[in-house]
């Protein structure tokens, strides 16, 4: 009988691992997209994006007994991903190698992605050239804004959303947006 | 005509909800709704492109490794589907046929004891000595049988010494 429970004891456990890993997994397989996307358009490095996605997700992993269900777990990845982005601006060993590879990654391509045959040439062209122009006004923002910016505009969160993602109060969120916003429309009109 | 909206107010509805009052100009101005739509059109297609392209310059290893992870969580899925399914449509199985067999053993019973009660009846009938339908009739018989004995008693009174007379 106690030979019996000592097993149920052993084996309860691993059960409940493999169980949680399961669900793990789908967690990786739901959420890596936007996080990858997240870190990629923030850091433009596409291995440190890689790298900080695998240790986002190692990180979440290990905590995820604190994750008490609070906030949306995509919320709580992102959370995670933005710090990692902080700690990986502030290390200044890798500031050389940073500026490197943003130089080489060839992000002039993002344009190509907007090419839509419903759309005639000139419209194409047009929505191109502004990619290119968003794209160059995001590179110039403070960290603050672009984090803002791509999280509002590219992962489509909520400004309550972001501020949970943040830790900033909503209204700091949106005076951070419409700088983002604004610092858009003046390239777009030429007005810098 | 209200005067067309402020730049900064465009860029401000891009951020969040607007006032009724910017809202019911956006309506009937076309150049404020045109310019609105600029700014948030170049924004969509940022959206989209960058979309694009991180989908792109995502890892095409951990992008299978993800896929097969699916994959075998889907065949675990369809694995505990089927096995769940087989031990319902079993445990139906059972349940129907031990609900039959039970059946079966009820009206057994009950057509046992129905004849154990009509054997007891027979017996019981049959133990008698007459039925009790022809009570009256023994009784009858019997009533003239010990009348006629007397009657012969009375009636030959040297039945026994004609006999001894023959001797």
């Amino acid at each position: 009988m106690a030979q019996a429970a000592d097993t149920e004891l052993d084996v309860m456990p691993q059960q409940r691992e493999l169980a949680e890993l399961e669900d793990f997994t789908a967690l990786v397989v739901r959420h890596r997209p936007s996080i990858f996307r997240f870190l990629l358009l923030s850091l433009r490095d596409r291995d440190a994006a890689e790298t900080l996605a695998q240790e986002c997700f190692l990180r979440a992993y290990k905590a995820r007994d604190s994750f008490r269900g609070d906030s949306k777990a995509s919320t709580w990845l992102m959370h995670i991903a933005l710090n990692l982005v902080r700690d990986h601006m502030r290390n200044r060993r890798l500031q050389f190698w940073r500026n490197t590879q943003a130089a080489s990654a060839g992000f002039e391509d993002l344009s190509e992605y907007v090419a839509d045959r419903r759309r005639s040439q000139e419209a194409a062209l047009l929505a191109q050239e502004q990619v290119k122009a968003v794209w160059a006004v995001a590179g110039t923002l403070s960290a603050k804004q672009r984090t803002v910016f791509l999280l509002r505009f590219v992962e489509d969160l909520d400004l309550l959303e972001i501020a949970e993602v943040t830790g900033m109060k909503e209204g700091t969120v949106k005076a951070h947006l419409f700088r983002a916003v604004e610092a858009i429309r003046k390239r777009l009109k030429g007005e810098s | 005509m209200t005067p067309h909206l402020s730049r900064e107010r465009i860029s401000e509805l891009l951020v969040g909800p607007g006032d009724h009052e910017a809202m019911e100009h956006l309506g009937s101005c076309p150049e404020c709704g045109a310019e609105l739509a600029e700014l948030s059109g170049a924004i969509s297609s940022f959206a989209v492109a960058a979309r694009g392209w991180s989908q792109r310059h995502d890892s095409r290893e951990v992008q299978l490794t993800l896929m097969m992870e699916r994959g075998k969580h889907r065949s675990r899925a369809a694995k505990l589907a089927w096995g769940l399914t087989m031990a319902v449509t079993l445990l139906l199985l059972f349940w129907g046929t031990f609900h039959t067999w039970q059946g079966r053993r009820q009206t057994e019973a009950l057509n046992s004891e129905s004849d154990d009660a009509l054997m007891r009846q027979i017996d019981a009938e049959v133990s008698r000595r007459a039925p009790a339908a022809m009570d009256p009739l023994v009784r009858a018989i019997s009533a003239s049988a010990s009348s006629a004995a007397t009657q012969n008693a009375n009636t030959n009174p040297n039945s026994q010494d004609h006999g001894e007379e023959k001797q």
